[in-house]
């Protein structure tokens, strides 16, 4: 795949810059944020924070569809992540309410244009102001601390580690079967996803959201009766896996 | 925001709605600090040179 559109980029690959058939001009930025994996030291100076601007003179226009734009962006996000240990968090602006969109369209080309990348999308509803914060991660497959950066991900978002206990060992269960980080992590979300969408949950007013008020009893069922037929199944097809069992 | 101030903050959605809005306050920073960001425009004007070759 090769960008259709030039960008330009500084000497840091830390600013990245393109120019639109339109003559719209795009400012691509990655800046540190340490501070949000502090507590991991492991990978936490590795995170950049992903930010895509429009050109100060471009800030109230609205780009037309532009299918360039997405591959360019996919280019540039391919070189500044050669270094495999980089890690890219990217939060969706809600200022103009079209978060649900940026999410979107994010998602697409990601699912398109992705290569060698594995990501983590978890939504927070704002009740209060009617708003979801799309929160996404991004690691290269092969990075050694991919596991462990999806997990510091959920806990610094969501606390999972408090009231969750049980999704913690189903994932490194799931993760731990196959070596194909992509597949099994899907599987994990899809568990995961099952258990939040399940009847009690989408009645309450809650929605969909990673909630305390969840009936817990009901989503422990669950996760509980998955974790078991999962065991049984590695206990009897999995040798390498069966000391997980 | 003024009823998340009056809860748990140890209540784990709670902590999630902080996390998102900080993130927001932040993202918003970010993006008008990129957009005034001067050391943008020497790749800018390079940008420029090389799409009118």
């Amino acid at each position: 795949m090769s960008s259709p559109y030039v960008f330009i980029k500084n000497v840091s690959k830390t600013q990245y810059s393109f120019l639109t058939n339109s003559g719209v001009i795009y400012r691509i930025a990655f800046s540190e944020i340490p501070d949000l994996f502090s507590e991991y030291p492991l990978f936490a100076n590795n995170v950049y924070e992903f930010i895509i601007a429009l050109d100060k003179y471009f800030k109230d226009f609205q780009p037309a569809f532009d299918n360039n734009i997405g591959i360019t962006i996919a280019e540039i996000v391919n070189d500044f992540m050669v270094d495999r240990d980089k890690v890219i968090v990217y939060f969706c602006d809600v200022k103009d309410r079209k978060h649900k969109a940026r999410n979107r369209k994010f998602t697409s080309w990601f699912t398109r244009f992705n290569d060698n990348f594995v990501n983590y999308t978890i939504q927070i509803k704002d009740f209060e102001v009617e708003l979801t914060y799309y929160n996404t991660l991004i690691v290269k497959s092969e990075n050694p601390y991919k596991v462990q950066i999806f997990e510091a991900f959920e806990t610094i978002v969501n606390g999972f580690e408090d009231k969750y206990s049980l999704i913690m060992p189903l994932r490194k269960l799931s993760l731990m079967v196959d070596t194909n980080l992509k597949a099994s992590f899907f599987f994990y979300k899809f568990i995961k996803n099952s258990i939040v969408s399940i009847p009690s949950a989408k009645s309450s007013n809650l929605g969909t959201c990673a909630s305390p008020n969840l009936k817990l009893f009901e989503k422990r069922v669950f996760v509980e009766t998955v974790h078991w037929i999962f065991s049984a199944f590695l206990a009897n097809n999995c040798s390498k896996c069966a000391s997980l069992s | 925001m003024k009823i998340l101030e009056k809860v748990d903050k140890n209540d784990v959605q709670v902590r999630s709605v902080l996390f998102g809005r900080t993130m927001q306050k932040r993202l918003q920073k970010q993006i008008e600090k990129v957009q005034k960001d001067t050391s943008f425009d020497t790749l800018i004007a390079e940008l420029r040179l090389k799409s009118n070759e």
